[in-house]
């Protein structure tokens, strides 16, 4: 009796279309993965750009293979059923004969090839670009509110420049109020 | 041309568009299409991906000119390096599982036919055992999947083979090659957040 991984393989063997589709998400997958390592331990890329870069690497790979099922899977089955229904048909062709089946399996890997062009090299980059900036925005944003120093009561007063570093005293709290009309 | 078909009882059916039957060209090229290795496939989406990939992210609005420049070559060459040792491991274990399960002669010789490999069932058999059985396969289509068989174990131990490649080879090649284009963009001031803008 054969095995799960020996009735997958013959499987596969019989079923191209399926195969290719599998094995380049498992690709991507490991690609992306990759990649992402690559960006984090580049030393030479600038930190600005490693926050879109590693992000965008990211939601390459998840966006890739999303969409890449999203849309190859439905294109594969389609144009099955379109070749089963009749509304495709081959010249000179019987309907069951071996050389359907082939033309058949032809035309699935066909499908999933287009599919795989329009995901991943239109669809994907179009999205995980989109993806990536905001990620980029909200890091940046993070960073500015950071950076922006936290009131002081005593040291920084809000009506003082920020960066000023002095014990308040009385007459700049004087000055302030009379400055903005400000009554007591 | 999409022709419009009538049913039976003379009503108009505007689901059967049917177009025209294919001929010998589209079938030709889906018969080729049919036996596509996973090499084939990373060619097709490789090449796609360098023409299109980098085009979309100088285009795109929402990062600056500088990020943008950056990651459209880095796209490129992504699409060079991944293409090329996907290829290339891909490519290296498929023909070594092909000469493994190859079909010899008495002296040990590999058989070809029509300067193809022949593979040899009686190998196929020992590593499958008997799992092509359940499949019901026609003499032709099993003829057919067990030419594929070593395009399938290749593929399949090319990706084991890629989780250290990718690491070792596609990441550093890529990073490589992308501070090569820049560095060479910046050269000439080509980069749009280079001397010309500055």
């Amino acid at each position: 009796m054969a095995n799960f991984g020996q009735r997958m393989i013959a499987k596969f063997a019989n079923d191209n279309a399926n195969f290719l589709f599998i094995t380049a998400a498992i690709g991507w997958f490991l690609a992306s993965t990759a990649q992402t390592f690559g960006i984090i331990t580049n030393k030479k890329i600038d930190k600005e750009d490693k926050k879109f870069l590693i992000p965008q690497e990211i939601f390459d790979g998840a966006v890739n293979i999303g969409l890449y099922a999203l849309i190859t899977t439905p294109l594969i089955n389609g144009t099955e059923k379109l070749i089963n229904n009749d509304v495709i048909t081959f010249k000179n062709v019987k309907k069951g004969s071996i050389e359907f089946d082939r033309l058949r399996g032809g035309a699935k890997v066909l499908a999933s090839l287009v599919g795989a062009v329009v995901s991943c090299n239109v669809l994907t980059p179009l999205v995980r670009n989109k993806l990536g900036s905001i990620a980029q925005r909200k890091e940046l944003k993070q960073k500015v509110q950071m950076q922006q120093p936290s009131y002081d009561p005593f040291y920084q007063p809000f009506f003082q420049k920020n960066g000023l570093k002095e014990p308040m005293k009385m007459h700049d709290y004087i000055a302030f109020t009379k400055q903005r009309g400000m009554k007591i | 041309m999409i022709t419009r078909v009538e049913s039976n009882n003379n009503k108009i059916n505007f689901c059967a568009l049917k177009p025209p039957a294919l001929g010998n060209k589209v079938q030709k090229m889906l018969t080729r299409a049919e036996n596509f290795s996973s090499v084939q496939q990373r060619l097709a989406i490789g090449g796609t991906a360098l023409l299109i990939q980098p085009v979309i992210d100088l285009n795109n609005k929402e990062v600056d000119k500088d990020t943008r420049w950056v990651s459209a070559i880095r796209s490129g060459a992504k699409a060079i390096v991944g293409t090329a040792t996907g290829i290339l491991v891909r490519g290296a274990c498929m023909k070594a599982t092909e000469l493994k399960l190859a079909k010899r002669d008495a002296t040990g010789k590999i058989i070809k036919e029509a300067g193809k490999t022949v593979v040899d069932p009686n190998k196929i058999r020992k590593i499958l055992g008997n799992s092509f059985d359940s499949l019901n396969l026609s003499p032709k289509e099993l003829s057919d999947a067990l030419n594929r068989v070593p395009s399938v174990i290749g593929t399949i131990v090319a990706l084991g083979a890629m989780i250290i490649t990718n690491f070792a080879l596609d990441a550093p090649l890529t990073n490589k090659s992308a501070e090569f284009v820049e560095k060479f963009a910046n050269e000439h001031n080509k980069k749009p957040g280079g001397v010309q803008n500055g």
